[in-house]
């Protein structure tokens, strides 16, 4: 196993080990029972988590290539 | 998150491993995407010890499946928790690519980027239309994060009998 700061290793040995999961074409994975306000409620809560992460590879945000403008 | 925080605790003192997967794992890997559940991969082995502890923590069992279980929480506002049980194998195989991510409240494994891509896939085999969408989206996220090789997509599109992804797709991983 790999301790690493954010993020899991690719798994190198690109075509060996491919998992053999389980089929369930009957079961429907329905959405939770939540308002979206309960959500954002709760996603809020990560945040500062998340945001942590997303700024830790900078080479992954989303760059501007338009020209600025107002 | 007070759920994972108790649900890891547990689990480190009974000695029965878990994964995150799902929203939470790909946060984790800094794709910042809304969620609305914890997702949890385990072994079938462990399948009393996990229904028994989620409901112990004061969940209500909503769905019951063989392969999956999902737990509605008793409070308004908190996570609902979804289980998936694979083979003991499946889940060494998992185990053994997994790396360690910092959920804020404590430190827990989430699968390889390529074993994330591979439950996605397999998520998308099952074709419901409701979730093509968000899952879509999340493979190329995936592609992108994990430099992932041309072949290695094809295969596992091969696999879980999604080639028309790879033709949708492919631009997406790693040149050459």
């Amino acid at each position: 196993m790999n301790d690493s700061k954010n993020t899991a290793n690719q798994g190198n040995n690109d075509s060996e080990g491919f998992l053999d999961l389980p089929d369930a074409p009957d079961f429907i994975s329905l959405p939770p029972e939540m308002t979206v306000e309960e959500i954002i409620k709760l996603c809020e809560e990560m945040l500062p988590v998340w945001n942590k992460k997303r700024f830790e590879r900078i080479d992954l945000l989303p760059v501007w290539e338009e020209d600025f403008y107002l | 998150m007070k759920i994972l925080e108790q649900i890891n605790s547990h689990a480190h003192t009974a000695g029965v491993d878990f994964l995150v997967i799902g929203g939470h794992a790909l946060n984790a890997l800094g794709f910042s995407r809304q969620t609305g559940d914890l997702d949890l991969i385990v072994s079938k082995s462990d399948k009393e010890f996990w229904i028994k502890l989620v409901s112990d923590l004061g969940y209500k069992q909503v769905q019951t499946h063989e392969v999956f279980a999902r737990f509605k929480p008793a409070a308004l506002v908190a996570w609902p928790v979804d289980l998936m049980f694979v083979e003991p194998n499946v889940f060494a195989q998992l185990l053994s690519e997994a790396g360690i991510s910092d959920f804020g409240c404590c430190k827990v494994k989430i699968p390889s980027i390529r074993h994330m891509l591979a439950l996605k896939l397999h998520a998308l085999k099952q074709r419901q239309k409701h979730r093509e969408g968000k899952d879509v989206v999340d493979v190329i996220e995936l592609l992108k994060l994990g430099n992932i090789a041309e072949s290695t997509f094809r295969q596992l599109c091969e696999k879980y009998d999604r080639l028309d992804l790879y033709e949708r797709l492919k631009e997406y991983c790693k040149s050459g």
